[in-house]
């Protein structure tokens, strides 16, 4: 009997660890990507996608073994000025036509599960940019369909130059503040 | 606010204006062999120098629509020199230009393959194109030829690339707006040095890079921008519309160009008011 609690007790522990893994899906609805650039150094100017995609993957116990995608379509910006974002949407800026989505894949996650260190690679118009971002994790809890549901925030900038975005850098600022606040339904 | 746009526009179209002034100069007065070409080198240089100083430097390859317009002026300027110098039979020459135009049509739509077309419908749609480019080569040919010729040329599509150049910035984008500013301020200069040296130019081959910078422009403008189709196919005929002018063979021929011109201004006009219509309002 002996050597099969050993195995048993192995494998409980293998299906343990594989369970402590929990996969969120980005939900559109409870989730925001919003940005601030500065408008000829007066003040700064707001946005918003208004869609957004992807997959977390949550270790509590081990977060180096946590993962992030996310995917956002350029074509759901939203300035709340049509002009605004038609210009914004062109070969000016985010050049909504040849590069349709941005995305962002992690490679490295450290930290506590509290505040985590995401590493990973930002694609902006074709143009692949390695970042890192401190993300404050929320709460977890159940939703109104009995879903179970968890989150976090993390605010960073980036340079728009850096991703090829070069138009109009005197008038429009190159510092972007991006504030993502991220909601899943575990699967 | 329309200060602060020529403000912007203003420094990178005089500069490309300078360049093509001098490079005409050069090739036109200096080096009469070149002469032949000497406005294709003036738009393809002058086009260059604009583009670098609007949108900087464009890499090899390129990334985006707007980076292959740079490459554009080199291409068209660098098959418009073999042309003068090699003089190659109609036939050769008809078709080599095709097979650039499509080479340079399928590059510049090649976002539109990656996300939009399939595969045949993409091509079905670069071939149409593509002879719209030849076409359009072939009708400033013509006007090329006609009295006034170079005048002609150069004064049409001065108009035909203002008015791309409202259009464009209409359309969502002041950068490809610019660019068609530069190239517009590039054909005055030439119609300038015409009016001002007559027979400055030989017969000369620059319907082979205007008509591919056009054309870049107006399908970037389109299928990159929010360019209405109809605006962006009236200023493609609109060199065409100025062929069915009257012209009489012993008529004043600056009533021949005066006629062309008009005929072409209507076009640029229609063109330019239904990209107007299309545009969001300007809530300011």
């Amino acid at each position: 009997m002996k050597p099969f609690a050993i195995v048993f007790a192995i494998l409980s522990a293998f299906v343990l660890s594989a369970n402590a893994a929990d996969t969120f899906k980005v939900d559109p609805v409870h989730t925001f990507v919003l940005f601030s650039v500065q408008h000829l150094g007066i003040a700064n100017t707001y946005g918003r996608f208004n869609d957004i995609s992807g997959t977390v993957v949550f270790d509590k116990d081990n977060p180096s073994k946590s993962s992030v995608e996310l995917s956002v379509p350029v074509e759901s910006l939203d300035t709340h000025n049509s002009i605004r974002e038609r210009s914004l949407k062109s070969p000016d800026f985010f050049d909504a036509k040849q590069f349709p989505t941005m995305i962002f894949k992690s490679t490295k996650i450290e930290g506590s599960s509290d505040t985590l260190k995401v590493s990973g690679d930002l694609t902006i118009r074709g143009v692949t940019k390695p970042l890192t971002v401190d993300f404050k994790k929320g709460g977890e809890g159940k939703g109104v369909f009995g879903e179970m549901r968890g989150g976090g925030e993390t605010r960073f900038t980036i340079k728009r130059s850096d991703f090829g975005m070069n138009f109009e850098l005197g008038e429009v600022g190159d510092e972007v503040t991006i504030i993502l606040s991220v909601e899943g339904v575990k699967k | 606010m329309l200060l602060q746009l020529l403000k912007q526009i203003l420094p990178s179209a005089a500069l490309a204006a300078a360049v093509a002034a001098t490079l005409t100069f050069i090739f036109a007065r200096w080096w009469r062999k070149a002469s032949d070409c000497a406005a294709a080198i003036a738009i393809g240089g002058g086009y260059i120098a604009g583009h670098v100083l609007t949108a900087g430097w464009s890499p090899l390859p390129p990334r985006t629509a707007t980076h292959w317009l740079f490459w554009f002026a080199v291409i068209g300027s660098i098959v418009a020199t073999a042309n003068a110098f090699i003089r190659p039979r109609a036939t050769v020459r008809v078709i080599g230009w095709t097979i650039v135009c499509a080479i340079a049509c399928r590059l510049i739509l090649q976002p539109k393959f990656s996300y939009d077309w399939r595969w045949a419908e993409g091509w079905v749609r670069v071939i149409a194109i593509t002879l719209g480019i030849v076409l359009l080569t072939w009708c400033l040919e013509i006007v090329d030829r006609g009295p006034f010729g170079r005048s002609s040329i150069f004064s049409i599509m001065t108009i035909v690339c203002a008015g791309t150049a409202i259009s464009l910035m209409l359309a969502g984008s002041l950068l490809l707006g610019q660019l068609a500013c530069v190239l517009s301020a590039i054909l005055m200069v030439l119609f300038l040095a015409e009016l001002a040296f007559p027979a400055l130019f030989a017969c000369g081959v620059e319907a082979i890079p205007l008509s591919l910078l056009c054309s870049g422009l107006w399908l970037s403008g389109h299928f990159y921008a929010e360019l209405p189709i109809v605006s962006a196919l009236l200023f493609a005929l609109a060199p065409a519309v100025a062929l069915f002018a009257p012209v009489r063979e012993n008529g004043s021929q600056w009533r021949a160009l005066a006629y062309r011109i008009a005929l072409a201004t209507a076009s640029v006009i229609v063109a330019v008011a239904i990209a107007f219509h299309s545009s969001p309002p300007l809530d300011y």
